[in-house]
């Protein structure tokens, strides 16, 4: 969720008229043409809400394909909408952002399209009838289509769960929270059900059937299932299963699981990509394993039972609507049902015979947590829908803003671009991927801006779309804090920065091959600038070297000295990046290593772990910056680096020929450079600022 | 796949074992003496090295890693009673995927933490709680000798399933015991 910019569009205060209105919150629905939308409403209200608000609106896009059958096109979200209480109606608007459903190829459209969604729903008492709301979707400023959306659900999602059990099997029971001491002590007492539980996440889960009891037969003598097992009781039993994304789901009240019998497992999301890697259409059922919760549960009570057995069975559909555990997620302290109450709240770090069960339920409250919520609601539907993209794909995915349309972009005062210089769209296969922003004062009259256009200071926000179309925020590894660093751009004027992308606090970006596209918005003085949209092709490899290559670069360490230019105390790092460079020589990941390796030992490291100081390397730094900046026939006497690492590179080595009393080479670096550079086509007073340095050292001399 | 498995220990004598030198080293270590209370927690950290002469790439632990998937790191701990099972009060329901980040390539000579940064502590080990006084031998097993790559790769979605099989290819196919720790509890 991308909350750096919510000052852009605050929530509004909320006026709405107290009791006996109808709510506002739920799922609307209407038509324009051929196009169906449905419109989640996520609001805080003044009556009570029936589940917790997050406060934001998302909805689906549908195309009519004929006889009754209707083509999903786009998800989206609203993630901070301005939303306008009147005594009649609340206005809701804000920015549409597209979600991609990971599993398809992108198109690239939708991060170039601003489109604004304004809603308007008339605010009806409950014995009225409802009025409509109407739902604007504009763009460019003017009305690309309105829908007169009838609300048909006080929920933001409905699924129908089928139940079946094995013989011998019981269903789960409602389990009243008052009767156990274990809770929080202010929670009112809940009456709680499977249905209640999502209810009460917003998702209006309809059980729709519980009466087919079937003999264990299917399971074999041993009563115990495995995932093929279960997904074929599922294929025979399920009535309404289909070979598509549908909002139905299978509950198998089994008996145990075979795989791990030394083990507990009290239930599985058995439609996995582990059971069948080409199922098109997983997260369709999930079990829960009766015989083995009263064998490894039979010292609780039966109230205790009952709550650990709903718990179970909420925390399995949790898995089939695509979430994960909280603690894979870095939330091991969220009392959630998609936590595991004994390792409350360590997740994997467990101490020695701990045992949190007694502390989750003090502190859980029968809730999902706000992530978990959001993505029930409003994650884009194929990641959310039992049927739609497989186990562990969503809730990776991100919500970006959109990128900005190209003439939109020359309209605007001040605009944001990124790109690659010298222009390029292959890369080899591992290349580090290196980005330039260029902020430009449009504008007749000098504009100040701030001066902080690396992503560590927080203010500008990189995305990268996979060739899968996931889109992943570029997170740095450092985050810089400070004061707010200003210049002044004249009429004209631009601010560059070069951004190493290829690794960060996310690991390696572009390890894939195929099209990548890449966007940035910077937060500044108030405004939200867009860039467009980079792309990039990253070439497959080419043989077993490039296999080699990569193998040897795509580690932790080796990511961190990229990322870093140079990390002395990352040895293994450092190690396996000598290889690259000494068997793959002649490419441009070698030159790049060299320039980290260059940069390194040209300052002082200071270890603070052996107590130690390494003084400036300038002969060995000398050596490395040289194979760095060093063309290339193949590359057509281009240098493999970018031209800011380029230029910085050149001026870290005619320093340090200076400091080392060689005049002559540190005169000719330059003067190299500053020819490399006008032949292409860089700022001239970049390559003045170059010849007058190179005159100076002569002048020195 | 074609991985030929190689069973081996370090420091332990297995009988119907191939005379094959491993290319790795396990060992277990703890930082406090070979004799504690039972009121004292227990660290023990694990070091893996490679032994042979060329590169060798390795798994760490990962969730799952304890039984539920490969490669394995299983705790083996015997009590003064005899075997110990150390059954979490309950398992995993599904493992994530593997990654590529949770390879570690070694160069001859080079060590590794399993149990490091980026990734989890062995869940069996880190939880184990001795309950009785006597002695306790402590053992842990690596075992990369499962040749279906299924096996290996956990229940969510991998981006590249291809890549990581290649990579998994490259991890030995062997099963390797650590040095067996004893600790006396009083």
């Amino acid at each position: 969720m991308n909350t750096m910019f919510s000052d852009v569009l605050a929530v509004g205060e909320n006026p709405q008229p107290g009791g006996g209105y109808r709510p506002v919150s739920g799922t609307y629905t209407g038509q324009s043409g051929s196009d169906r939308l449905e419109l989640r409403v996520d609001l805080s209200e003044s009556s009570q809400n029936q589940y917790q608000p997050l406060n934001l609106v998302s909805g689906d896009f549908f195309q009519n394909m004929g006889g009754g059958e209707w083509d999903h096109r786009q998800s989206f979200a609203v993630e901070h909408p301005s939303i306008g209480w009147e005594p009649e109606q609340v206005t809701i608007t804000g920015d549409m952002i597209y979600y991609r459903s990971t599993d398809l190829p992108s198109s690239g459209q939708e991060a170039s399209t601003r489109h604004i969604l304004k809603t308007v729903i008339p605010l009806t008492i409950v014995h009225q009838s409802p009025v409509p709301a109407t739902v604007h979707v504009i763009r460019w400023g003017s009305h690309e289509a309105t829908y007169l959306c009838e609300k048909t659900s006080d929920f933001l999602r409905t699924i129908e769960l089928e139940i079946d059990r094995i013989s011998g099997t019981q269903l789960p029971r409602t389990f009243q929270s008052h009767t156990l001491k274990e809770r929080p002590q202010d929670l009112p007492p809940l009456d709680l059900s499977i249905a209640h539980a999502y209810r009460r996440a917003g998702v209006d889960m309809r059980l729709i059937s519980d009466s087919e009891v079937f003999s264990p037969a299917e399971a074999g003598h041993d009563l115990k299932w495995d995932e093929d097992e279960l997904h074929h009781a599922m294929e025979t039993h399920f009535s309404q299963w289909r070979h598509e994304p549908q909002w139905k789901l299978y509950l198998l009240i089994a008996t145990h699981h075979r795989l791990y019998p030394d083990r507990t497992i009290t239930g599985i999301m058995y439609d996995s990509h582990y059971r069948d890697p080409n199922d098109p259409y997983p997260r369709q059922g999930v079990a829960a394993f009766y015989s083995s919760m009263t064998s490894v549960w039979n010292h609780l009570s039966p109230e205790d039972f009952d709550r650990n057995y709903l718990r179970t069975c909420v925390h399995e559909l949790g898995h089939a609507l695509n979430l994960v555990h909280c603690f894979d997620q870095n939330r091991a302290n969220s009392a959630t049902w998609m936590n595991y109450p004994w390792r409350y709240p360590h997740g994997y770090n467990l101490p020695s015979g701990w045992d949190g069960t007694r502390d989750f339920w003090q502190d859980f409250r029968y809730e999902f947590d706000a992530e978990e919520l959001h993505h029930l609601r409003h994650q884009a539907l194929m990641d959310v829908i039992p049927g739609g993209t497989g186990f562990g794909s969503a809730g990776h995915d991100i919500a970006a803003p959109p990128a900005a349309d190209p003439r939109q972009q020359q309209a605007e005062p001040i605009a944001l671009y990124v790109r690659t210089r010298p222009e390029r769209y292959l890369f080899d296969f591992a290349e580090p991927v290196t980005v330039e922003l260029k902020l430009k004062n449009q504008t007749g009259t000098p504009v100040v801006v701030p001066d902080m256009l690396n992503p560590e200071f927080g203010m500008l926000e990189l995305f990268i779309r996979d060739p899968r179309g996931q889109v992943r925020p570029f997170r740095p590894l450092f985050r810089l804090c400070g004061e707010v660093r200003r210049t002044e751009l004249p009429p004209g004027g631009k601010l560059y920065e070069s951004i190493f992308i290829a690794y960060g606090a996310g690991g390696f970006y572009f390890a894939e091959p195929g099209e990548y596209q890449m966007w940035a918005v910077y937060g500044a003085s108030g405004l939200r600038i867009r860039s467009n949209v980079l792309r990039v092709r990253m070439a497959f490899p080419q043989g077993q070297d490039d296999e080699e290559m990569a193998l040897w670069t795509f580690g932790r360490d080796q990511g961190h000295v990229l990322s870093m230019r140079g990390a002395e105390h990352l040895r293994g790092g450092n190690d396996q990046l000598r290889e690259v460079t000494d068997r793959f020589p002649e490419t441009r990941l070698s030159r790049y290593i060299h320039y980290c390796f260059g940069y390194n030992q040209a300052r002082e490291f200071k270890d603070v772990v052996q107590g130690k100081i390494r003084q400036p390397q300038p002969e060995e730094a000398i050596q490395e910056l040289e194979k760095a900046r060093a063309f290339s026939p193949r590359w057509d006497r281009h240098s493999s680096l970018d031209n800011i690492t380029h230029g910085r590179a050149v001026d870290l080595l005619s320093d340090l020929y200076r400091k080392t009393n060689q005049p002559k080479q540190a005169r000719s670096v330059l003067t190299q450079t500053a020819r490399y550079f006008t032949r292409m086509k860089v700022k001239p007073e970049v390559i003045e600022d170059m010849r007058a340095r190179a005159r100076s050292i002569g002048e020195e001399y | 796949m074609s991985k030929k498995p190689i069973e081996t220990a370090h420091n332990s004598a297995v009988s119907g074992i191939p005379d094959i030198e491993p290319p790795i080293r396990i060992e277990l270590r703890t930082s406090g003496g070979a004799r504690r209370s039972l009121a004292e927690d227990l660290e023990l950290s694990v070091q893996i090295t490679n032994i042979s002469g060329e590169p060798v790439w390795m798994v760490g632990v990962v969730p799952g890693s304890d039984g539920l998937r490969y490669p394995q790191y299983v705790a083996e701990i015997e009590g003064p009673e005899g075997s110990e099972q150390t059954r979490l009060p309950e398992d995993l329901d599904y493992v994530r995927g593997l990654r590529a980040e949770d390879f570690v390539r070694l160069a001859p000579g080079q060590s590794f933490d399993p149990q490091g940064k980026d990734f989890i502590p062995i869940q069996q080990l880190a939880w184990f709680k001795p309950t009785k006084h006597g002695t306790y031998q402590f053992r842990l097993r690596f075992d990369a000798t499962e040749p279906d790559p299924r096996q290996w790769m956990g229940h969510t979605r991998i981006t590249d399933p291809r890549s990581i099989e290649r990579m998994i290819q490259r991890v030995p196919p062997v099963r390797v015991w650590s040095n067996t720790l004893e600790i006396e509890y009083w």
